[in-house]
C-alpha cells in the first residue's frame, strides 16, 4: 500500500504562505490531479511531498510511514519537475541511467542498459538515446524528463504540469499516453496542473487549490456539478461559469433572488435560511455558459440581451451578451450566425445553476433538479 | 571638403590609432623575441648600432640560461654558470600548487554561497575585500610568520600564499558559474538519489566545468606571473621571475639576451594551457535543460 497522506501541512516564505494548513489522502494507485491557479502553491505542494521543501508544520505520510523529515532520495517517490531539469552535460541515455547509477545496491551495467532501453520504448524516445536535451524539441525534453522519473520503480510519482510547455496537438496526445500509462504503471500518481480540461479526462479525483488552501476535493464529475465554492466553480469550465450578483428579498413571506431584469423564485427548502441569513448582503448566482440558450432555443423567454462578441470555435461558438451592464458568455451549438449588437431572446437553465453565498461557499446546486423558476421583468416594487 | 574625404579621413584616423596601439602593445614581444636570438654582440653592442632583427640567429642565450651546453664565453671571458631550470621548476610548482588549493576551496566556498547562502548575504563581499588591498601590504607579517612556521623560503610556503591571495578570484567567478545553473538540477540528482557531495561532484561540476576552465586559468596566469611575493618570501629558492631579474654577470651589467630568453621561456605555459582548454572558454552549456 502507497497511499499519501498529508496532514495539515503548512508552509510560509516570508509573507506568502504557500501552503496554508493542507490535508490530503491520495490512495494507492489513484490518479490525483492537483489544479489551481498561478502560485496556488501546487509547486510546493508537491515539493513537500518529495521533500525538497520542509513543511513549517504538519507531517507527510508515504505508504504509512512519517517521511516528514527523511531525505528526497530515500522516500521512493519519482518527481518531474515543472521545468524539467534535465542534466544539459548528458545524453539521454545517461540522464535516464543516472538515477540507476545512484541506487544502491548499483544494478550492474547491463541491467542499467536494459532498463534504460525499455522505458525508451516506452516514451518512444528510443532514437534521441544518444542526442543532448539541447538538440531535443520540447516534446521530447518533456519525454527524456517523465523518462528519467520513471526509470526507477518508485511507490510514488509526481508530476509538476509536465504539458504545460507542449502544444496543444501534442498536449491532447500526451493526455492519452498519460493515462495510458498510469493504468500500467498501478502507481499511484500526483499531478499538478492549471488546465481543468487535462484534470477532467485524466484523474480519479481533482484536489482544487487556491492560495494555498485546499478548496475541494472529489470526482471529476462531482466538481463540475457540486462544486463547493465559487472558486471551484470558477476554476473548472471553459469558458468560466457567468457569476450573477442577486439580492436576498422577502415578500409576503416568499423567499426570492432579485436582479435588475430577473427574479429566481420557488427556492428549495433547504435553502431557505441559510439564504435568510443573506438579506440585504445578497447571493451570487451561477449558471455555466452551456447553461445560457438563445434565440430560438430560447423559447419563448422574454429576457432580451444584446450581443456584444461572437466567437466561433468550430464545434460551438462563443457568444458574449450584455445583462444589465455585465457580460455574460453564452456557448452555442454552431450553425445560427449571430451578429453583434443584435437582441436576442435569452434563457437560463437552471437545473444545473449553483446558488454561491456571501462568503463564496455553495448554498445550493441544482444538479439535475428543475425546481427554481427564472421570472424576467424589473421586480415589482415593495 | 566634402563628406566623403571627411569620412575617409575618420577611416585613415582610425586605422592609425589601431595601428599605433598594436605598436605599443607588440613591440615588447617583438623584442624580447628577437633578442633572445641575438648573440651577446647583438644585443649588448659596443658600437651603438641597433640591430632590428638577429643578423646572426643563435640558440646560445638559451643554452646559456638553461645551462645546457657551452656557449663558448662571451668576449672571450668565461662567465660563471647560469642555471634558470630549477627556478622554472619552483615556479611551476607554487603556481599550479597554488592555483589547485585557490580552486579547491574557491569552488566549495562559491557552491555553498550559491545553493545556502552560506556566511550570510555580505559574505561575497567580505571575501572580495580581502582583495582590496595589495598583497604587498601585509607581506612583513606574513614573512615573519612564514619564518616562524618554517615556510620562509620554501616552495609550498609560497603555494599557499598564491592559494589564498587568488582565492577571492576564485569564489566570484565561479559563484556567477554556480548562480547560473539552475536550482532544479541539484535537487533532481538529489531526488536520484545522490548525497549532498555527490549532487555537487556528478551534477554540478560537469556543468561548471567550462568555468572552472576558465577561473584555473585566469588564476594560474595571476600565479605565474607573480614577482614581487616570490621577491619577498623567498632567498636561495627563487622562482622563474625572481631569478629573471637577477640574472647579471660581472662583465657586463645585466645580460639582455639570457634574460630575453627566460622571458620567452615564461610566455609558453600560460600559452600552452590556454590552448588546451580553448573549448572550455566557451560558455552556453545550461541551455536544454530548462524549459522557459
Ligand atoms: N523558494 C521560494 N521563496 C519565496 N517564495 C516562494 C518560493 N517558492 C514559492 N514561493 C511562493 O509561494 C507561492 C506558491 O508557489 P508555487 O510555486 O507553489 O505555486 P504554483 O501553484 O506551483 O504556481 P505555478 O502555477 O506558477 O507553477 C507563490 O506565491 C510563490 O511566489
Ligand atoms: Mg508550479
Amino acid at each position: 500500500m502507497t497511499d499519501v497522506r498529508l496532514d495539515h501541512v503548512s508552509k510560509r516564505f516570508g509573507s506568502i504562505q504557500a501552503l496554508d494548513d493542507v490535508s490530503l489522502h491520495v490512495a494507492h494507485q489513484e490518479f490525483f490531479c492537483v489544479l489551481g491557479p498561478p502560485g496556488a502553491g501546487k509547486t510546493t505542494l508537491l515539493r513537500s511531498i518529495i521533500g525538497l521543501e520542509h513543511p513549517d508544520a504538519g507531517t507527510v505520510e508515504i505508504g504509512g510511514h512519517d517521511v516528514t523529515g527523511s531525505e528526497p532520495g530515500k522516500r521512493s517517490v519519482g518527481i518531474v519537475f515543472q521545468n524539467l531539469a534535465l542534466y544539459p552535460d548528458k545524453t539521454v541515455a545517461k540522464n535516464l541511467g543516472f538515477p540507476l547509477r545512484q541506487q544502491s545496491p548499483r544494478p550492474s551495467a547491463a541491467e542499467r542498459d536494459a532498463r534504460v532501453r525499455e522505458i525508451a520504448r516506452l516514451l518512444r524516445i528510443e532514437p534521441l538515446l544518444n542526442r543532448r536535451p539541447a538538440h531535443l524539441s520540447g516534446g521530447e525534453r518533456q519525454r527524456v524528463a517523465i523518462g528519467r522519473a520513471l526509470v526507477r520503480l518508485h511507490d510514488v510519482y509526481l508530476f509538476d504540469e509536465p504539458l504545460s510547455a507542449l502544444d496543444a496537438l501534442l498536449r491532447v496526445e500526451m493526455r492519452a499516453e498519460l493515462k495510458h500509462l498510469q493504468r500500467n504503471l498501478e502507481k499511484t500518481l500526483i499531478y499538478v496542473t492549471h488546465d481543468h480540461v487535462e484534470a477532467m479526462s485524466l484523474a480519479d479525483r481533482i484536489c482544487v487549490l487556491a492560495g494555498g488552501r485546499v478548496q475541494q476535493v472529489t470526482s471529476p464529475q462531482e466538481i463540475y456539478r457540486r462544486p463547493a465554492n465559487k472558486l471551484v466553480a470558477w476554476t473548472i469550465g471553459s469558458p468560466p461559469i457567468n457569476l450573477i450578483e442577486m439580492n436576498v428579498v422577502e415578500n409576503d413571506g416568499q423567499l426570492s433572488l432579485d436582479h435588475a431584469e430577473i427574479r429566481i423564485g420557488s427556492l428549495p427548502d433547504g435553502t431557505l435560511d441559510p439564504l435568510r441569513a443573506l438579506m440585504g448582503s445578497g447571493a451570487t448566482l451561477g449558471v455555466r455558459p452551456e447553461a445560457v440558450m438563445l434565440g430560438r432555443d430560447a423559447g419563448d423567454s422574454r429576457l432580451a440581451c444584446r450581443v456584444i462578441a461572437v466567437e466561433p470555435l468550430g464545434p460551438e461558438t462563443i457568444v458574449d451578451l450584455e445583462l444589465h451592464g455585465q457580460v455574460i458568455k453564452a456557448l452555442t451549438p454552431p450553425g445560427v450566425a449571430y451578429r453583434p449588437d443584435e437582441r436576442l431572446p435569452v434563457a437560463f437553465d437552471l437545473g444545473t445553476a449553483h446558488i454561491f453565498g456571501g462568503d463564496g461557499a455553495t448554498v445550493y446546486s441544482a444538479d439535475g433538479d428543475q425546481s427554481l423558476v427564472l421570472h424576467v421583468g424589473a421586480p415589482p416594487n415593495e | 571638403m566634402s563628406s566623403r574625404n571627411v569620412s575617409r579621413l575618420i577611416v585613415c584616423a582610425r586605422v592609425l590609432a589601431v595601428a599605433l596601439f598594436l605598436v605599443i602593445l607588440l613591440f615588447p614581444i617583438f623584442w624580447t623575441t628577437t633578442m633572445a636570438f641575438k648573440p651577446a654582440e647583438e644585443w649588448a653592442p659596443t658600437d651603438g648600432t641597433t640591430y632590428w632583427l638577429p643578423e646572426d640567429w643563435t640558440l646560445s642565450n638559451f643554452i646559456r640560461v638553461l645551462n645546457i651546453g657551452d656557449t663558448g664565453g662571451f668576449g672571450g671571458i668565461i662567465e660563471a654558470p647560469l642555471d634558470a631550470t630549477p627556478s622554472i621548476i619552483r615556479s611551476l610548482i607554487a603556481g599550479i600548487g597554488g592555483t589547485l588549493l585557490a580552486l579547491v576551496c574557491g569552488t566549495l566556498t562559491a557552491y555553498g554561497i550559491s545553493r545556502h547562502r552560506a556566511g550570510g548575504r555580505h559574505h561575497p563581499f567580505s571575501i572580495l575585500q580581502m582583495r582590496m588591498f595589495p598583497p604587498i601590504a601585509v607581506i612583513v607579517p606574513i614573512l615573519f610568520l612564514w619564518t616562524y612556521l618554517q615556510l620562509f623560503d620554501t616552495v609550498h610556503g609560497l603555494a599557499l600564499v598564491y592559494g589564498a591571495v587568488t582565492f577571492p578570484f576564485v569564489v566570484w567567478l565561479m559563484l556567477s558559474f554556480f548562480d547560473e545553473i539552475p536550482r532544479e538540477i541539484g535537487e533532481a540528482a538529489r531526488v536520484d538519489g545522490c548525497s549532498r557531495m555527490g549532487v555537487f561532484v556528478k551534477a554540478i561540476l560537469p556543468l561548471a566545468r567550462n568555468g572552472l576552465a576558465t577561473t584555473a586559468l585566469f588564476v594560474f596566469i595571476l600565479n605565474w606571473s607573480d614577482f614581487i611575493i616570490a621577491l619577498s618570501l623567498t632567498d636561495a629558492n627563487k622562482t622563474a621571475p625572481v631569478f629573471l631579474n637577477e640574472i647579471t654577470s660581472a662583465s657586463t651589467g645585466r645580460e639582455f639576451g639570457p634574460q630575453a630568453a627566460l622571458g620567452l621561456i615564461l610566455m609558453l605555459p600560460p600559452l600552452v594551457l590556454a590552448v588546451f582548454i580553448q573549448k572550455h572558454l566557451v560558455r552556453g552549456m545550461t541551455f536544454g535543460a530548462i524549459k522557459r
